[in-house]
């Protein structure tokens, strides 16, 4: 990891030093310059590091942050999503028994940082009690006005405003129409033309001097006795001349080497030192009663021949980032950032009503004019400030040429020399001079902090709330505009992250299927192996009935038959026997009743069925009559004629002494009729 | 696991970028081998199952409750085995006053009484030939097919006569006074003289 963390501090290096030098090399005074910028950065890097790792000691260890973005919990907070039902819960208000706060406005500078509890009344926001911090840890100053305005109100706003110098403002002319403006990424092309320039002068607000008079940790005599006592060194030569102002200071016991540290850390952490910005931009508010001016009417028809003048910002991204992880790392989610120049001038309108207002702000390092109308900004001029007293000189060639129906000149200062400063600004301007403040309002403050110091704060929450002309003073949203939904799905991480998601419920969907198949087949394999043995026993039972019930059905055939052959024979034996026992004694008997005179019967054969009888007569007529009276007679017994002849025998027969005729009957029994028997 | 986490950011880029595709390699190949097995476990289940729809369908089938018929059932058997044992009763009544089958002393006696019917009825017995004898049984123990048989199929005496018309006619009427039943079944008359009558007799007696 070490190795990893070296790779990346030296890459970073040459991009600060580049920034660094040119800054300071193009903007800063002659005093100013006389510290080399590399070797500044050089010890300030190396100081930075070696007191970040003494805070890891003594603080909390995730309030570390390093070189490296991907482990500074500032940078890493600033990406964290906020949860949106959280954060209504969180805007919520609760009636409670004393005043209640809507906003938390903070102050950033080389002081540290002060935080100041917002109420937002019907007219104005009001400022509330105050609290200031010196650490140069975003996080633990934040933490720190928390904690004493906690002590003081016990519901504190989750929402804040910052107003820091990090960020710039200016009037730029774009040919954009107020009526038709463009999309945010070409506003922002347009903006950064004109605002690039402008950003890095304002990199002399964090120069070692300022922030150590800033700080109170020097005078700015002492600073002008350093920068003096430089020029001397310099134009000496020798090893003296390439001594730093920083190290001077130390070495005259000015400031100790701990409070010279303190500041490059502070330097390290405000410097803008990359291209990549952040902006905000404000048109000036169309007086819809007084109607659009042919001017605008024509610029929203062709953007490209028209100019307009647009209230702009900027800062930088990382600076930005780091104010807003500091905020969320505390709980707080920082809304809008201000920039400190000109903040002051949006309250100028809940005090002044006049259509031309001016304000002079007197900084550490600079001073700005700003005028315009009550709902707009017509301009800003900012000019590095001499050391030493304000001079008239210097004012004149701030102000230039003066509107002329500006008659009062505000001046926001803070200093003990009000009285000599409006003397002087009064001789040299020939206007009404006063001295913006908030005008018997007390304000719950610490001691030492000077009541002006607040106005821009209050300037930047009224144009918060609303309560002056938007068009009054530009600010930058703390978070870049989210993309739109189907935007952020088809981002290349998003795809890929679907995707992966995807494939993951594919892979899983087909394995939860398989397993949900595999459990549904068993199932039915258990049901079906269940039904088989059912109907198995079943059908085996059924079979079981139909075996029985037709061995019984022969059963009862066979012995039905069997009845039916014993019924039979028992007929047989009680009718058929007892005719067939008679039948033979009751034939012979009829015989010898039905034969007359010249009839002589030769043989008698009786068979089961037939009775064959052969006779003799004497003639045909007789026999005849025989087989007549034998048909009758054997009658009762279900024995008749089937079939009889008489016929004349040979002579030969007569000869021997036998009666002529031969008489042959067959009888057959009635029941035996059908059945064909030759006689 | 910060062991592992610093060792993957010491790697390089390209390094990193192989340990990934290694280890989604790796998950994916122990996936479709987990897919494999369960796939192929899911198969086996749904065949078995299949298998055993399709064995139900052959061995089973659509079967339904055998339909019976009427009339066949074990009252129906029961009368008619009453009936058939009545009847048997009645047949080995019956069966009791024919001569024994295979009872020789029965037989010879009743040979005995028709050689003195005939001669006491001016009869002379030529011939007396026994046939279908059968060993002697007891009636108790016969099925009714074999009672039918016992009384449908009795033994034969073949007898040849001679004499006149009218001793035949009485001998024929005496029958009735043997000691078991006796009578003609086959009967063929052939007068051997017309000068005195003289008929050869041939009678098949079922007794």
């Amino acid at each position: 990891m070490k190795s990893v963390f070296k790779k990346l501090f030296w890459r970073q290096k040459p991009e600060i030093e580049s920034v660094d030098s040119t800054a300071q090399a193009d903007v800063l005074p002659s005093d100013m310059a006389l510290e080399n910028p590399f070797e500044i950065h050089t010890q300030r890097s190396k100081n930075s590091v070696d007191l970040e790792n003494s805070l890891v000691v003594s603080a909390e260890p995730d309030l570390f942050y390093s070189a490296d973005d991907s482990s500074d919990p500032e940078l890493l907070a600033a990406e964290r999503k906020e949860n949106r039902f959280k954060s209504i819960l969180g805007n919520i208000r609760f009636p409670s028994a004393g005043k209640s706060y809507n906003l938390l406005a903070f102050q950033a500078g080389s002081f540290g940082l002060r935080g100041a509890l917002i109420r937002n009344s019907r007219h104005s926001a009001l400022l509330g009690p105050v609290a200031e911090s010196s650490n140069i840890d975003f996080t633990r100053a934040i933490a720190d006005v928390l904690e004493q305005l906690k002590q003081q109100h016990k519901h504190l706003p989750k929402q804040a405003i910052l107003v820091t110098p990090s960020v710039i403002s200016s009037i730029v002319e774009l040919p954009v129409s107020p009526l038709r403006p463009r999309s945010d990424e070409e506003m922002q092309d347009l903006i950064r033309w004109e605002l690039e320039g402008t950003l890095t002068q304002q990199n002399k607000h964090w120069l070692i001097g300022s922030m150590l008079v800033e700080r109170g940790y020097l005078t700015p005599s002492q600073r002008d006795e350093l920068v003096d006592e430089l020029q001397i060194r310099q134009s000496q030569g020798g090893q003296s001349g390439l001594m730093r102002f920083g190290d001077l200071a130390v070495q005259l016991n000015y400031i100790t080497h701990e409070q010279l540290e303190e500041c490059f850390v502070l330097q390290g952490k405000l410097i803008a030192v990359d291209d990549d910005l952040a902006y905000g931009w404000q048109a000036e508010e169309p007086k819809l009663s007084q109607g659009l001016s042919d001017e605008s009417l024509l610029s929203a028809a062709d953007d490209g021949d028209s100019a307009h003048k647009w209230l702009v910002s900027g800062t930088s991204k990382a600076v930005r980032r780091r104010w807003v992880g500091a905020f969320n790392l505390n709980g707080i989610r920082l809304q809008a950032l201000y920039p400190a120049v000109g903040s002051s001038f949006a309250t100028l309108a809940q005090r002044c009503l006049d259509p031309q207002q001016a304000l002079l702000e007197i900084h550490q390092e600079q001073l700005a004019f700003i005028c315009g109308s009550p709902n707009s900004v017509s301009e800003i001029r900012v000019e590095e400030r001499q050391h030493g007293e304000i001079r008239p000189d210097e004012i004149q060639r701030l102000l230039g040429v003066i509107p002329a129906d500006l008659k009062k000149l505000y001046v926001n200062f803070q200093g003990k020399e009000k009285d000599d400063l409006l003397f002087t600004l009064s001789n040299c301007t020939s206007l009404e001079v006063e001295v913006l403040s908030f005008e018997g309002m007390e304000l719950n403050k610490p001691a030492n902090l000077d009541a002006e110091a607040l106005l821009g704060v209050a300037g930047a929450a009224d144009h918060f709330f609303n309560h002056v002309a938007k068009a009054r003073l530009s600010w930058i949203p703390a978070r870049d505009s989210e993309l739109s939904f189907w935007k952020k799905l088809l981002t290349p991480k998003v795809l890929k992250g679907c995707a992966a998601v995807a494939a993951l419920l594919l892979m899983s969907g087909f394995i939860g299927w398989m397993h949900w198949n595999m459990w549904h087949q068993q199932i039915r394999l258990d049901e079906l192996n269940t039904r088989f043995e059912k109907e198995s026993k079943l059908k085996q039972q059924f079979a079981g009935i139909v075996a029985d019930q037709t061995q019984l059905k022969e059963k009862i055939i066979q012995t039905q038959q069997e009845v039916d052959e014993n019924a039979e024979l028992i007929i047989k034996r009680g009718t058929d026997l007892p005719r067939e026992r008679h039948l033979i004694n009751i034939l012979l008997k009829s015989l010898v009743v039905v034969t007359p005179q010249g009839v002589s019967i030769q043989s008698i054969v009786q068979t089961e069925a037939l009775l064959m009888i052969t006779a003799r007569a004497q003639s045909d007529t007789q026999g005849q009559a025989f087989v007549s009276a034998l048909n009758k007679v054997m009658l009762p017994l279900q024995y008749q004629v089937f079939s009889s002849d008489v016929s004349r025998e040979l002579d030969n027969g007569v000869e021997e002494g036998l009666l002529p005729y031969q008489v042959n009957i067959t009888l057959r029994h009635k029941e035996n009729s059908t059945q064909k028997v030759l006689p | 696991m910060n062991f592992i986490k610093d060792r993957f950011n010491r790697l390089s880029p390209k390094e990193q970028k192989q340990v990934w595709v290694l280890c989604v390699f790796g998950v994916l190949a122990a996936y479709l081998f987990y897919a494999a097995y369960t796939w192929q476990a899911m198969f086996d289940t749904e065949k078995m199952a299949n298998r055993k729809a399709d064995r139900i369908e052959k061995r089973i089938g659509d079967f339904k409750p055998p339909e019976l018929e009427d009339g066949i059932s074990r009252q129906v058997l029961e009368t008619l085995l009453t009936q058939l044992q009545k009847q048997e009763d009645e047949l080995k009544g019956d069966a009791a006053t024919l001569l024994p089958v295979g009872d020789a002393t029965a037989r010879e006696a009743l040979k005995l009484e028709l050689t003195q019917l005939a001669y006491s009825n001016q009869l002379r017995l030529s011939r007396m030939k026994t046939s279908e004898l059968k060993p002697s049984v007891d009636l108790g123990s016969l099925s009714s097919v074999e009672l039918r048989d016992y009384l449908n199929n009795r033994p034969i005496f073949k007898l040849e006569l001679s004499g006149q018309f009218l001793n035949l006619v009485q001998f024929v009427d005496s029958l009735n006074r043997l000691s078991y039943q006796a009578y003609v079944s086959d009967l063929n008359i052939e007068l051997l003289n017309d000068q005195n009558s003289l008929l050869k007799i041939e009678l098949e007696l079922r007794i």
